[in-house]
């Protein structure tokens, strides 16, 4: 049986009321029983120690002996010297501030944005017991691919199977849009799901109005969301109960839901409970052979995941083993999903997150508090001289060493003390922008910022306690004999560990530039990469009726039609696409099955040459008076390579469908183009003809010259002549793809505004060191000066000490900055080479940055008239 | 003068103490908080707001019997004080007052008995 930390009670006896002990004991070890059976041992003693610092309030507290009396004399008296020595030293004071205030507030943003991206999905009551399944094909042993989704049955059966499993859930998107008809008025909505009646009692999404333990249960029931109910109905009080059409069915409100958490992977407008008819959905979701199935599985409290996991290779060969042996399954926490879905194709999420930025964030968050911590260290050890006689004093006086220390941590804890309060002043004021930067909306304001005021208590103290320690135990070790002789005496020791923190600064400050200067790079290399085809003035429309689709040739022809429209194409899915293409497994003719493929498949039309206008390497492409082209193919460079196949036009591959073997003639090759983001590389490519037997027409693309916005009104009056049910749905095919990038472009402004806030705050903290190391010498300079030295010679003496450390910086960090680039430039599949370029650029800026910030210190003591400073002794 | 004002988590604890009777101290009615609201609460400060409550005067505590379980250490047993009672029914007084007077809600029938 485990204990409660011996630690944690310790302390608690130290501060807690005598007559409070026995209960407050008593509580505290019912909640470390209660918690280790719920959870876990960790978690309880982590728990147990929550508990007892949230008994750190005045009422709990013991009241101070008289004998504290003195010492809390002699804080205030430590507060208001640290206040008067702060004054006296005002640009110093306004250095050392500025660089916290800046540290502080930078990195509490950070905070925001990190502490944010972690709490995706950590808010339902069984967050921690849920697991998503995920599909893993393991057709291709070096690269198996994993999917959000998985088969129906598979839900129902682990929770017959397994005892651990206590509840599931599965969600449906059978078809990207559904379209409903209110009063005649029609909507298509594309964040929809079919959820079954387990829905609620998995995750909790409270409703607002309706009642969640039966909202989904009947057939052909829908759930809204407050925007969506006043979309349809003015407002979201009197949606409840109306009806609505989809397609010839009668679709009932059940539910209004409270606005969804945005920190929540499944984001939608609509669900529906049941739109087919029972018989359909019940042979649906008993189809061992479908896959559409997001599905979320509730363990008891308590059981082993991992347990679980070990007998999933059993539960698979039990149901699917004979027919699809390839795949497997797993389960994936739903905490994780938002971060860790990386790999995962075709999961219910629109967005997902990186660890290596929160890696990546976390770092630049404590780097530049770090700085500015060394700014204060730097600053207070180098004018220890004009300490001195203060300390000399005091010792004789009778001060011992603890009280010493004691002033001058007081001195930097009043100093992070000030910087916290500006900087919650100023985050207040800049969040708006921060969430411009970060594309996230964070509401932040005066209570949740309560919130984070602990924190943000606790990380100002431990910033007074890194920046303030060793220059209190360092001035105060002084002796008072040395410290009265007079302001000869040699101080030496901290003038090497100066030179290796301002190195350090710039160290970090080069690494930053450079990674700064690099991701700038890559993403402009991205975003200007030849992708193969045209992808300039694209406007692409979506099909979402049959009509349109069986009536295609004649929109089609009205869309040419319209001037500045120089070509349209008809495809199932475009080069550049967003969603999920199509695969085909293919084999030359007579290799087994095993030896297949996997393409992505797109079907095209005649038009689709000309608009996208790639290159067609060999045979020829589809023409408009082919009419037996249904299954004729065209491949792309990589899959002729991929599939081994020499001379290939002309030549039959076969794949396997729901009714046989089916046989495709290659009728052409193009050449290499990027149908996907730059994140991945070329992969096999399959063009069948727009009448394909394997993916319907999806979109019409128009090649636009003309004004993009008269176009698009036009072929929206063309659109309401074969569509008269759902509103046009478009998109500007350039813009959908620089959208691939959104995460980059995001880390590339922060990294920006990192990169100029360390930069400043490293060279505050250089030109606070130069201005005093000028001062310092200002009778050596003036000396130098009568005995006829030159400007230019005495502004080489002052700078060319720091001048030499930022070599060093430069020196030592490059080959850091090289290695971490390296690494993140590995996630894509086309990257920049890390030419000479990026390091020389971060070199000579941060040379002459902080050469300006020396030089212009040191040139107005180098122009003071020498009778001035030789005139006083 | 003595606050004699509650805040809203005081009310809820406050009629947590009343809800759990004889079981109400500090970790009960921390965890009872935590079951009905789905927040998360700490002893300590249910604890200090125990002692707040009692220091208005709308509670009374004694040490309960010790008893096997948590190492035989006793419990600090709350109960509500009359003033205790009179200040919940003026808040929910003042509350359904307020209700009533918003017209989307004015119709609205409460379910459960209203004194």
């Amino acid at each position: 049986m485990s204990k409660p930390p011996k630690i944690a009670i310790w302390l608690l006896n130290r501060f807690l009321r005598e007559d409070l002990a026995e209960e407050v004991l008593g509580d505290l070890e019912e909640k470390f029983e209660l918690t280790i059976s719920r959870k876990s041992n960790f978690r309880a003693k982590a728990n147990y120690w929550y508990q007892v610092l949230n008994y750190l309030r005045p009422f709990a507290l013991r009241r101070n002996k008289l004998t504290n009396l003195k010492s809390h004399g002699m804080i205030r008296n430590n507060f208001k010297i640290a206040y008067r020595s702060l004054v006296n030293n005002k640009s110093y004071s306004a250095i050392n501030l500025l660089g916290l205030t800046i540290g502080i507030t930078f990195s509490s943003m950070l905070y925001f944005y990190i502490d944010h991206e972690l709490s995706y999905d950590t808010s339902h009551t069984q967050s921690e017991n849920i697991y998503r399944i995920v599909t893993i094909d393991q057709r291709n042993p070096d690269k198996p691919q994993a999917y959000g989704q998985t088969m129906p049955p598979v839900g129902p059966a682990m929770k017959a199977d397994f005892p651990e499993v206590s509840n599931f859930t599965s969600l449906f998107q059978p078809v990207g849009q559904i379209i409903l008809d209110i009063d005649d008025q029609n909507h298509m909505e594309r964040d929809w799901f079919i959820a079954d009646k387990n829905f609620f009692s998995v995750f909790d999404y409270p409703l607002l109005y309706g009642d969640e333990s039966r909202a989904l249960e009947a057939p052909f029931s829908a759930v809204l969301t407050i925007p969506t109910a006043r979309k349809y109905f003015g407002s979201e009080h009197n949606a409840l109960g109306k009806v609505m059409k989809q397609g010839d069915k009668s679709v009932k409100v059940t539910g209004v839901l409270m606005p969804l958490p945005t920190n929540s992977h499944l984001q939608f407008d609509v669900l529906v409970s049941q739109l087919a008819s029972d018989a359909q959905m019940r042979e649906y979701l008993n189809d061992w052979n479908s896959y559409g199935a997001y599905t979320y599985v509730v363990t008891e409290p308590g059981a082993d995941a991992m347990n679980l996991r070990s007998q999933l290779p059993d539960f698979e060969q039990r149901y699917v083993g004979e027919v699809s042996n390839f795949l497997d399954i797993e389960l994936q926490p739903l905490e994780d999903i938002y971060l860790g879905s990386e790999k995962i194709r075709a999961g219910a999420e629109y967005a997902h997150g990186e660890y290596a930025y929160i890696y990546i964030f976390s770092a630049m968050g404590i780097f530049i508090l770090i700085l500015a911590c060394v700014n204060y260290i730097n600053l207070m050890t180098g004018r220890a001289m004009t300490r001195l006689k203060e300390v000399g004093i005091r010792k004789t006086l009778g001060a011992l060493k603890h009280q010493l220390v004691g002033q001058f941590l007081t001195e930097s804890i009043l100093v992070s003390l000030i910087a916290m309060v500006f900087s919650i002043i100023l985050l207040d004021l800049v969040f708006p922008y921060f969430n411009l930067i970060t594309d996230t909306y964070f509401d932040v304001n005066w209570s949740n910022l309560a919130g984070y005021l602990p924190t943000l208590l606790v990380l100002s103290l431990v910033i007074a306690l890194l920046a303030g320690l060793y220059p209190a135990f360092y001035l105060s070790r002084l002796g008072a004999m040395r410290t009265l002789k007079g302001g000869q005496s040699k101080i030496s020791g901290t003038g090497s560990l100066r030179k290796v923190l301002v190195v350090f600064q710039f160290g970090i400050t080069v690494v930053l530039l450079v990674s700064t200067l690099v991701v700038g790079g890559q993403l402009e290399f991205i975003q200007n990469k030849e992708m193969g085809f045209d992808q300039e003035n694209l406007l692409v429309i979506d099909i979402n009726s049959g009509n349109v689709r069986s009536k295609f040739q004649s929109m089609k022809n009205e869309l040419e039609t319209i001037p500045g429209v120089e070509s349209v194409g008809v495809s199932s899915r475009v080069p550049g696409e967003w969603k999920n293409i199509a695969s085909v497994y293919l084999r030359e003719k007579g290799q087994s099955i095993a030896d297949s493929l996997k393409c992505f498949f797109m079907g095209f039309d005649d038009g689709m040459h000309e608009t996208f206008r790639f290159q067609l390497m060999a045979g020829e492409y589809f023409n408009q008076n082919s009419k037996n082209d249904s299954t004729k193919i065209l491949l792309n460079e990589e899959a002729v390579k991929a599939l081994g196949i020499e001379d290939p036009v002309g030549k039959y591959l076969e794949t396997n469908s729901g009714v046989g073997t089916m046989q495709f003639q290659i009728m052409g090759v193009v050449k290499d183009f990027h149908f996907q983001s730059l994140h991945r590389k070329i992969e096999p490519l399959v063009i069948g003809s727009w009448n394909n037997p394997i993916r319907v027409i999806d979109y019409f693309t128009l090649k636009v010259s003309g004004n993009p916005e008269e176009v698009i009104a036009q072929a929206q009056v063309v659109h309401e002549k074969f569509d008269k049910n759902s509103p046009m749905e478009y998109n500007f095919l350039e813009q959908k793809m620089s959208e691939f990038y959104d995460q980059e472009q995001r880390a590339s402004r922060l990294f920006n505004l990192g990169v100029s806030l360390s930069i400043i705050v490293a060279c505050l903290g250089l030109f606070g060191l130069s201005a005093f190391t000028a001062d310092q010498r200002r009778k050596e300079i003036s000396i130098r000066k009568v005995l006829g030295a030159s400007i230019n010679e005495l502004l080489r003496l002052l700078t060319f000490s720091f001048l030499k450390l930022i070599i060093l910086a430069i020196l030592i960090g490059t080959p850091i900055a090289w290695y971490l680039m390296d690494q993140w430039l590995d996630g894509f599949a086309y990257r920049v080479s890390l030419s000479g370029w990026y390091f020389a650029a971060a070199a000579v800026i941060v040379t002459v940055v902080g050469l300006v910030t020396v030089i212009g210190r040191s040139f107005k003591v180098a122009l003071t008239d020498p009778a001035k400073t030789l005139k006083v002794e | 003068m003595k606050e004699t004002r509650l805040g809203e988590f005081e009310e809820v604890i406050l009629l947590l103490v009343g809800i759990l009777g004889e079981s109400a101290y500090a970790f009960r009615i921390a965890e009872e908080f935590e079951s009905q609201t789905k927040r998360a609460v700490s002893i300590g400060s249910v604890h200090s707001t125990l002692d707040r409550l009692s220091d208005k005067g709308f509670l009374e505590s004694a040490m309960g019997q010790p008893t096997a379980e948590r190492g035989g250490r006793r419990k600090r047993i709350y109960t509500i004080t009359a003033s205790g009672e009179q200040v919940l029914k003026v808040s929910r007084d003042f509350k359904v007052s307020l209700w009533s007077q918003y017209p989307a809600f004015a119709n609205l029938t409460f379910s459960g008995t209203l004194s």
